[in-house]
């Protein structure tokens, strides 16, 4: 399963892809989760990205990908100072 | 080859078919909005499908005439005639590489060049698109157009947010600042953008921004609200290269702290821009072609079609380059092509490349002479799309096969009076030989007549995996938003049945699935408080026995607690206070089947408002289905379906009452007995027996019928008793006799007559007499 909720952290594995978007959105809305967690994630589709980034959702663990892991800690950051 | 593909082969010939006809349409009533919008439709659909395999070539192509459409579309671009040619020629490169497809023969780069070449020559109209106009400026996001506006990189930090600037402003000369702003639509497109962002090589700095501060409400998980910045140390030609399918929405600024202010100069842009590598690679092309007419004094045709293709190339390279002359012979055409060469930095990269590849085709296929040659490769390539192979799958509307299916059920039915006649001719005529051999033909018909019944039904039979393959992905999506963790195995996805029965399935399944899942299958939480595995298991079983098709719906969820059934039903009035106390729990758990009954406490939009089950039973029973339900309170939940291989045939029993025949089908008739008169006994007004030790209710089909006559009893004074099931219970049909069991193509009752419950329909006789079927549903 590549999303696993456990708790209200939600695990995101391998990689996410945009039909996830929907699911994980709906899941933050009904506010079944509160942070995720990435560190089995290898790719984020731009739509997750955007989730993270328009929603400011705490991250809990990074990824191992550094590219990745750069990409989320600077926008992030941005998303949080605006 | 594989099913996707080979349904991606048939449905794009199909598109490509019609979007030829659209085109001509077009032709004829340039103004038709409903054609344009219905052009665009095919060639995206296309353009889409082609994006699933790595048929790069062919969605180049398709994206290009795409854009073309779509300002169409919009009014921007008017249609021409010219616009159709290059259109249809372009269409007809796609079919050829979807020949070679077919053909297995396809190889993506091989075709690269060519590709570029018609793209280049759709684009070649945009140009002369008119932009957008204010209004439908304005409607994009604000932030687009502030920087639309402005081409200097101090105005485009102005509007960042200042963290981002001061970390841009760390870096300088030798850096390049790339910002992608992906249209709204994108991800309809397959496109990742964060994925390509992400392949960058030398990202020294990235993020992505919100394009607005305000997340927009409602929020829609599908438009493309970021924007994406990244500094890097790539070149101008590397970063064009990476972003060559979306240069329209990325901007790149050098971070040269010299000419901070001003960004590279216009013609260095364009230059980059427009020399695309596949250009390059098409100029290198026809020098190389140049080069060996002079060399060889080859034939004049091959200059024409090196000219043609420059000068369709000519418009997307920079102005500064001179004119192509209409008169050019093969040195000044030369001349011209290292000229455009000279200019372009990422000519030496892709020289090596394309040398190869000319030195491995044979010269004397480059140069192959044709007076008429007028392009390159245009011999292989300039066949209309009609011409392409025929395909070995004929698709057919289906009223075609129900027309053929009702003529041969006819000529069941005609082959029947064969035997009638043969009779005739041995009683009435007197001539056993006349008889014998009507027989003789009769049989040979018959046998023909059986395997043309036979093969119709091959035609109208399908998979069950028509319907089975859109499950996992429901399943998998209910299950996410319903936070619950299911595995989905699916059997026997081969197994064949009627078309009109596979179509009428698809919603009473989806509606089952979706009753299991939500109402069936517990949470991870509760799974592991009741020492099960953590993932709920939902099983699709499908298998053919005897002539029925067989599936099996089953969940290891919490099952259905009967006595919750049955309060609920007392609830709800579906069941009386005596019928509580008195039902099974077997019986009980069938209330699920009752209309207007729902247990979900809660009611969710994943099942319905308790419709489901209903609906369910209804459409099984209407295709000569029936439904069965067993479930055990912890256990799981299992529901199974069985339905006809085929609604064309019925096979019924003729019986005899006041002189008149009916049919009943077979599959409702559970036995036939001869009842003596004594044991039918009264109880108040209504006849009863005991059969087998179970007491059966007694209807007179005469009575039924509201005629005034007793059944018949034969000599030993029995009745003739017809025991037929009717809503689950079991119930005595008296009848004056039977006959034989007979196959008959059921006709319903045309008008008026349709809306008498008690028949089922009519069916002609092989000596042209009508059958009427009777309906033992309604018989209670």
């Amino acid at each position: 399963m590549s999303i696993q909720r456990r708790g209200k952290v939600l695990k995101l594995n391998g990689v996410i892809g945009v039909e996830d978007a929907e699911i994980i959105y709906a899941q933050f809305e009904q506010q079944l989760f509160n942070k995720i967690d990435l560190s089995g994630c290898e790719h984020l589709h731009s739509a997750i990205l955007q989730l993270i980034v328009a929603f400011k959702i705490p991250i809990h663990k990074y990824p191992p990908a550094s590219t990745l892991t750069e990409w989320l800690r600077s926008s992030v950051l941005l998303s949080q100072s605006h | 080859m594989n099913a996707l593909l080979q349904q991606f082969i048939n449905e794009s010939r199909d598109f490509l078919q019609s979007i030829s006809e659209l085109l001509l349409q077009l032709e004829q009533s340039p103004q038709d909005q409903q054609i344009i919008v219905e052009l665009f439709r095919s060639v995206h659909t296309l353009k889409g499908n082609s994006g699933l395999f790595e048929f790069t070539a062919m969605t180049k192509v398709l994206h290009a005439a795409e854009d073309l459409m779509d300002k169409v579309r919009d009014s921007r671009l008017a249609f021409s005639a010219e616009l159709a040619d290059q259109l249809l020629d372009s269409m007809d490169f796609v079919a050829d590489l979807l020949d070679r497809v077919a053909a297995n023969d396809y190889q993506n780069d091989a075709h690269m060049a060519r590709a570029a070449q018609e793209a280049a020559k759709l684009r070649q109209f945009l140009a002369s698109a008119q932009p957008s106009t204010p209004v439908q400026a304005a409607s994009n996001n604000a932030a687009h157009e502030d920087i639309a506006k402005t081409d200097g990189l101090a105005d485009f930090l102005a509007q960042l947010p200042t963290l981002v600037q001061q970390a841009i402003s760390q870096f300088g000369d030798g850096y390049l600042l790339v910002n992608y702003q992906p249209e709204a639509e994108c991800f309809f497109k397959g496109e990742d953008p964060f994925y390509l962002m992400q392949q960058l090589t030398d990202v020294a700095w990235s993020a992505a921004l919100p394009t607005t501060n305000l997340v927009r409400d409602p929020y829609d998980c599908y438009q493309s609200q970021l924007d994406y910045l990244a500094v890097t140390r790539l070149s101008m030609a590397q970063l064009t290269e990476h972003f060559r399918y979306v240069t329209e929405q990325v901007r790149f600024f050098s971070l040269c702290p010299a000419t901070q202010d001003s960004p590279i100069s216009q013609a260095e842009v364009a230059t980059v821009h427009n020399l695309d590598p596949a250009f390059v690679e098409i100029l290198q092309t026809q020098q190389l072609i140049l080069d060996q007419q002079m060399a060889n004094n080859g034939p004049q045709g091959i200059v024409v079609a090196v000219y043609r293709t420059l000068s369709a190339l000519q418009l997307q390279i920079p102005r500064q380059t001179p004119p192509l002359q209409p008169d050019a012979n093969a040195p000044t055409l030369l001349a011209w092509v290292r000229q455009v060469l000279a200019q372009s930095e990422s000519h030496d990269a892709v020289t090596e490349v394309v040398a190869a590849d000319i030195v491995s085709e044979s010269p004397s296929d480059i140069a192959e002479p044709n007076a008429e040659h007028d392009g390159v490769g245009d011999a292989r390539f300039g066949r209309r799309a009609e011409d392409s192979a025929a395909a070995k799958v004929l698709k057919v509307e289906q009223s075609k096969i129900d027309r053929l299916m009702d003529l041969i059920g006819e000529i069941v039915v005609a082959k029947n009076a064969l035997p009638y006649l043969a009779n005739k001719a041995e009683d009435q005529f007197g001539n056993r030989e006349m008889s014998r051999e009507i027989k003789a033909q009769y049989a040979v018909i018959n046998r023909i007549v059986e395997e043309m019944q036979d093969a119709i039904m091959q035609v109208r039979m399908m998979p069950v995996s028509f319907i089975f393959q859109r499950f996992p992905r429901l399943v998998r999506d209910i299950a996410r938003k319903l936070g619950k963790e299911v595995e989905l195995q699916i059997h026997g996805e081969q197994t064949e049945a009627d078309k009109s029965i596979i179509e009428s399935l698809a919603d009473p399944l989806i509606h089952i699935l979706r009753n299991s899942l939500d109402h069936g299958l517990e949470t991870v939480e509760e799974r592991e408080a009741a020492g099960k595995s953590a993932s709920g298991l939902l099983r699709i079983r499908a298998s053919q026995e005897a002539d029925r098709v067989v599936i099996v719906i089953e969940d290891d969820g919490r099952g259905i607690d009967p006595s919750i059934i049955k309060r609920k039903a007392w609830e709800k009035n579906l069941i009386t206070e005596e019928q509580l106390e008195k039902l099974t729990d077997q019986e009980a758990i069938q209330l699920i089947f009752a209309a207007g009954f729902s247990t979900a406490a809660q009611v969710t939009d994943l099942s319905g408002r308790g419709v489901g089950m209903d609906v369910v039973k209804t459409a099984v029973l209407r295709v000569g289905g029936t439904v069965q339900l067993s479930s055990e309170v912890g256990k799981g939940t299992r529901l199974s379906l069985s339905l006809p291989l085929s609604m064309a045939v019925t096979n019924v029993m003729v019986v005899g009452s006041d002189q008149q025949i009916f049919g009943i089908p077979m599959d409702l008739i559970v036995e036939t007995v001869r009842l003596p008169i004594s044991a039918v006994r009264h109880i108040k007004q209504q006849m009863t027996t005991i059969l087998r030790g179970r007491i059966i209710p007694l209807r007179s089909l005469n009575h039924l019928l509201g005629i005034e006559k007793p059944q018949l009893l034969n000599d030993e004074q029995e009745y003739a008793l017809l025991v037929v099931k009717s809503h689950g219970e079991v119930l005595g049909l008296i009848v004056d006799d039977f006959f034989e069991v007979i196959d008959i193509i059921l006709k319903p009752l045309p008008g008026e007559l349709g809306k008498m419950p008690f028949y089922a329909g009519s069916a002609l006789l092989g000596d042209g007499s009508v059958l009427l079927i009777l309906n033992p549903q309604e018989f209670s």
